[in-house]
């Protein structure tokens, strides 16, 4: 032959060495490796107790609901909505009796306390909370949530919120008697209205009509977290319409009770429109969390099961074909049987009816993939190899079956096992999202199947939520991409015929 | 260092017939009568055929002989050189080993065998695992064996190079084989089929795929083993000018028979098998007067060893063929000169 | 003037390792009725020389240059289009080196025999297969061969097959490159001689390439010895065999062993060299038993009248 012989690849350090010098195979390398940075980094980056605070509503109580990420800003194109905590003085922490009059401390947030007494019909105490905060978003709030602890006697208090606005049009917004005592809060959200509904809204609706001679709206189309930061005008009550009014707002809360010793404690929400990198979803998860969580899960699950499986067939296959005979049969018919079962619906099955952990899922798989077709690739390159001189010269000088099995064929198979490790990972995590985007996988792992599934029920897509699907999507594809071009470059470097010269 | 397997008692000594040619005083390697057949699996309701690769050959190999067997591509010199050592299983006839038959005895008593027998394949760049290192591919039958100590492998691995002349013996154990070059690689081939001190090695068409200025130097190397180490070779090979200057006895098969055994200089100075003489006449040696002449050729084909001709499988191509004879009775090796048996009804 | 005038033609490849000077400067004449032999060992570039004669260039060639006269055409001058028209397998074709595996199994062999005829030149049906029936028998075969599949056929008569294609055009130049590797000794000698008769019937102009040197003296009128991607030695038959002046050629003849002579074989010391880094000087010094200076530094020309050698050893005669 007139040009140099191309150098034989075949062990596995000479077939790794020559991955890395194809193109893909140095892509697939880099993202896999950013895939394995991620499942290292995160859980020292972001700790989080996963398992237990996913599921946890009271953990994401100060996040928006379905926000989109703080960075769509630059797509919006005008300042959108940051989530403002108005954080109390002392809860959760044990909250201060009031004895003494006048202004007391607020250590944990900018609130002005204020307390004041009076014995003129009884013996009254009045203790004010106020606090400024500066709302410059171009959009209106998603919600207005308050919680008001209070520690009395027997005497009921009357808790009193008012707004104040920039324009100083200013309304009360509810008069209530809170029946919640410590260390129980006092929950009001101001936008919902649940209990007593329609009281804010009419009252907004009124105030509204009074001093801007609003267009009226149906009540039930009224919503507060607009209008009390709305633009005076015949608009402020369409929320389609209205237009924000910048500037400074005081939330003043008081309450009063017919007693000497009163304490109080307040907290405020002003949930924004957007929140973090990768946004909310509709309970106030941030997303982020649950991306970077689910990338350890889905390459676990992928890898764990690609690993087990390949090997477990590539060995299987080998040593039926090397020894041949009846087990040949047996393994090559098992395999025939179990290629043709339709393992999504079986896995279903199972799942709807034992409701399993996703690692017995795992177990279930591997049980269905014992021999399969990479058995019968292993067979063909077992064959193969078989006939090569130096297995021959091995019998001559007394090698047993055993050992040229061990020490000669199965080292030969190692590139091909690894190939088609690398191109099984993805239909495995493929599966796990299937399953889990059905609701079947774990119910307390986030996994980016998961994720997408609740994003399918939340009606995500119809919404605009495209942050909720947008980013797990990604997250699979970008796994299975990975994987796919490793595999390929591997196929690259084996097959002698897809090299170039 | 303790061999392993040797057969515990003393081997009966078998009695050697009358009829298998040449017989040397010593001899390593008896074949009797050998047949090795390939039953073919033919379509459904087709009876079973049989492809006879080795028919009734008989010879035998003395200790420092090197007995070349030289055939064309599909007469069974390969499937003779493996059968000879149980790598295929004979379907007839005896293999006789030192004085002992071992035709029949169980793969798992042959071990000693394995030692004492050695083969050089034809193609040196899948004779040796491409992912193992020069000292792993040599020390590899002694693992097998369990033999010595590591040192006394290692020394034995360097004794093995310095043999086959790839020195610096220290440069090549570690080299992997794709870096070496086809004559060096069967150099690697010879020193392992060396390292367990064997008597009798198989050579199959050990330079067929190597440059014309490498195989002198292999051949010639193969015969200096066999003169320092009085190993005997089997040399297989469809090259009859090597077969003439590296062997001391040369044999003549055609579809599976043997025709033509004897000595290397009575053979080929006075051929008595006429596809002997056929076989000498169509190989040219470089002469520029060979462009004015016909070569002398046969025509036709070699048969195929599935349904070889009656009588004498030559007949059909046979200049001298003589009808009623030939292509009814299969002729017998007769010794025509002394040690020189030819299987030819006509020759004298 | 000679059929076919070969001066400086060169072909590199350009591979990872660098670039392998396959042929690198070669020149050489074939008269016509004549056959020219090149030997050499493999890795010699002798394939790559006939790969450069008929423009057959894989996709990394790196260089690719020289004057090829045949018949009166610049052949180099041509472009592609004209080059596959006119002259390949119409004035030049080739029988390649396992040729006969390269036959389809799937359509009988007179098809493919004719169906260049028909694609490339455009020829009727009827006429391709009366061609092809002609150029069938015409090497020794029965013209039923032409409704035959190649695996009905032996090794012999698929290359007689590949040999009828190569010459259905009757080229004035057919490369022959290793024509008879995979065959058996007798087939061999039956495919040389039919060689020899055509040869003498058709006036055909041989490039015979080969390794085997009892092999070339069958066909040779002029022999050229390859090594390295260059010519060592050419020159007629006569002169060339019996009274090498090549050491290289010398050491080849000395290697085969003969059958009819007690000629001890004798081997050549050193591997074949690396065509992406040759030796400097000559290329043969490193194996060469009669080197001395000036051979590891400058390359020698050719020195020679008939017989040509390029060995400095020839310089101020021996």
């Amino acid at each position: 032959m007139a040009l140099p012989l191309p150098v034989p690849v075949t062990g596995l350090k000479s077939v790794l060495k020559e991955v890395v010098r194809t193109r893909t195979g140095v892509v697939g390398f880099s993202m896999l490796g950013v895939l394995l940075g991620l499942v290292l980094v995160v859980p020292f980056v972001a700790p989080f107790d996963v398992a237990g605070e996913w599921g946890d509503r009271q953990v994401w109580l100060d996040n928006p609901r379905d926000a989109a990420p703080e960075w769509s800003e630059w797509f919006a194109g005008k300042q959108l909505a940051r989530t403002q905590i108005l954080t109390p003085c002392n809860a959760p922490g044990p909250i201060p009796l009031s004895n003494a009059t006048g202004s007391e401390p607020c250590p944990g947030g900018g609130w002005k306390k204020l307390v004041r007494r009076t014995t003129i019909f009884g013996d009254y105490v009045f203790i004010t909370m106020e606090r400024k905060f500066q709302f410059t978003a171009d959009v209106f709030p998603s919600e207005l949530s308050l919680a008001v602890w209070a520690d009395f006697g027997s005497a009921a208090p009357l808790l009193t919120v008012e707004w104040k606005r920039p324009d100083n049009v200013n309304l009360t917004l509810l008069q209530v008697a809170p029946d919640q005592r410590v260390p129980t809060p006092n929950f009001y959200p101001l936008s919902t209205d649940t209990r007593p509904c329609c009281t804010i809204r009419e009252l907004i609706k009124n105030w509204a009509i009074t001093n801007f001679s609003a267009n009226a709206q149906n009540v039930t189309l009224i919503r507060p977290e607009v209008t009390l930061f709305a633009q005076g005008g015949r608009d402020m009550l369409d929320f389609r319409r209205a237009v924000v009014l910048k500037g400074e707002y005081t939330l003043k809360i008081e309450l009063a009770v017919g007693a000497v010793e009163l304490g109080v404690d307040a907290k405020a929400v002003v949930y924004g429109t957007v929140f973090g990198v990768a946004g909310t979803d509709s309970s106030r998860r941030d997303l982020l969390i649950g991306l970077l969580w689910g990338a350890p899960v889905a390459l676990a699950f992928g890898a764990v099961a690609a690993v087990v499986i390949v090997l477990l067939q590539t060995i299987l296959g080998a040593l039926a074909t090397w020894y041949g005979g009846w087990w040949d049969e047996v393994v090559q018919r098992a395999a025939d049987t179990l290629l043709i079962l339709p393992l999504l619906p079986i896995l279903l099955l199972i799942a709807i009816i034992y409701s399993p952990s996703i690692w017995l899922l795992l177990l279930v798989l591997i049980g269905f993939g014992f021999v399969g077709s990479t058995s019968k690739v292993a067979r063909s390159i077992v064959l193969q190899v078989k006939e090569e001189a130096y297995i021959e010269v091995a019998v001559s000088y007394g090698a047993s079956r055993a050992r040229i099995l061990f020490k000669h064929i199965l080292p030969r198979l190692l590139p091909y096992t690894f190939a088609l490790i690398a191109l099984s990972v993805p239909s495995f995590i493929f599966l796990e999202a299937s399953l889990s985007f059905l609701g079947l996988g774990d119910p307390l792992l986030p996994t980016w199947g998961s994720i997408l599934g609740q994003a399918y029920t939340g009606n995500a897509a119809f919404r605009g939520f495209w942050w909720w699907i947008t980013f797990p999507a990604a997250g699979i594809v970008f796994a299975t991409v990975a994987f796919a071009l490793l595999g390929y470059s591997f196929d690259k470097v084996l097959n002698p015929r897809l090299r170039e010269q | 260092m303790q061999p392993t397997g040797t057969p515990v008692e003393e081997p009966e000594q078998t009695a050697i017939p009358e009829t298998i040619p040449g017989v040397p005083e010593k001899s390593v390697l008896i074949l009797d009568n050998l047949q090795t057949y390939f039953g073919l699996r033919q379509a459904m309701f087709k009876p079973r055929i049989y492809l006879r690769a080795v028919d009734g050959v008989s010879l035998a190999i003395g200790k420092a002989e090197t007995l070349a067997i030289v055939g064309e591509s599909g007469c069974g010199k390969t499937t003779l050189g493996r059968t000879s050592v149980r790598l295929i299983e004979p379907t007839g006839g005896r293999i006789i080993y030192d004085g002992q038959d071992i035709t029949h005895t169980k793969s798992r008593d042959l071990m000693w065998l394995r030692r004492k027998t050695q083969i050089v394949p034809q193609d040196p760049y899948a004779s040796v695992n491409p992912s193992y290192t020069i000292f792993k591919v040599l020390e590899e039958p002694l693992l097998v064996h369990r033999l010595g100590t590591p040192q006394e492998r290692d020394a034995r691995v360097h004794a093995a190079l310095e043999a086959v002349k790839l020195t610096p013996a220290d440069s090549f154990i570690q080299k992997y084989p794709h870096m070496l070059s086809g004559g060096q690689r069967q150099r690697v081939a010879v020193a392992r089929s060396l390292i367990l001190e064997p008597e009798l090695i198989i050579a199959d068409e050990p330079v067929s795929m190597l440059d014309a200025s490498v195989r002198i130097s292999i051949l010639e190397l193969m015969r200096q083993i066999q003169q320092e180490r009085g190993v005997s070779f089997l040399y297989i090979t469809h090259d009859l000018a090597t077969a003439k200057h590296f062997s001391d006895r040369i044999g003549i098969m055609y579809a599976g028979k043997l025709v033509e055994l004897g000595p290397v200089k009575g053979v080929l100075s006075e051929p008595l098998h006429p596809y002997t003489q056929a076989l000498m006449a169509a190989i040219p040696d470089p002469d520029p007067q060979n462009r004015f002449r016909i070569l002398a050729a046969l025509p036709g084909e070699p048969p195929r060893l599935t349904d070889p001709p009656p009588g004498c499988r030559f007949h059909p191509r046979c200049p001298i063929a003589k009808a009623g004879l030939c292509d009814i009775q299969e002729p017998e090796l007769r010794e025509l000169r002394p040690g020189h048996w030819v299987s030819c009804h006509l020759a004298q | 003037m000679p059929l076919l005038s070969v001066r400086n033609l060169v072909l590199h490849y350009r591979t990872r390792k660098g670039l392998v000077r396959a042929v690198d400067n070669v020149s050489f004449d074939v008269e016509r009725g004549q056959t020219l032999a090149i030997v050499g060992e493999s890795g010699c570039g002798k394939t790559s020389t006939a790969s450069a004669l008929l423009r057959m260039l894989p996709r990394n060639v790196g260089e690719y240059a020289g004057q090829v006269e045949l018949d009166g055409t610049q052949l180099m001058d041509l472009d592609e289009e004209a080059f596959r028209k006119e002259v390949r397998w119409r004035r030049i074709s080739i029988v390649f080196q396992g040729a006969m595996n390269a036959l389809s199994p799937m359509i009988p062999v007179g098809q493919q025999v004719a169906e260049p005829l028909m694609v490339h030149f455009g020829a009727e049906k009827e006429e391709a297969f009366a061609k092809a029936e002609e150029a069938i028998r015409n090497v020794g075969l029965p013209a039923y061969t032409m409704r035959q599949y190649a695996h009905e056929l032996s090794g012999g008569m698929k290359q007689r097959v590949v040999i009828a294609m190569a010459l259905i055009m009757r080229p004035s130049i057919v490369i022959l490159d290793e024509p008879t590797s995979a065959l058996d000794v007798m087939t061999q000698a039956n495919i040389m001689n039919l060689l020899k008769g055509l040869k003498r019937d058709e006036s055909l102009s041989y490039i015979f390439i080969t390794h085997d040197l009892g092999l070339s003296s069958e066909l040779a009128d002029v022999v050229a010895i390859m090594y390295a991607g260059r010519i060592v030695e050419l020159g007629p038959a006569e002169s060339v065999y019996p009274n090498p002046q090549h050491p290289y050629t010398q050491k080849l003849l000395a290697s085969a062993p003969k059958l009819r002579t007690e000629e001890k074989p004798d081997s050549i010391r050193g591997t074949t060299p690396d065509l992406i880094q040759p030796p400097p000087g000559c290329r043969f010094h490193p194996r060469c038993p009669y080197t001395f200076d000036k051979c590891r530094t400058d390359e020698p020309p050719f020195f020679g009248q008939t017989d040509r050698a390029a060995c400095w050893l020839l310089e101020r005669g021996r």
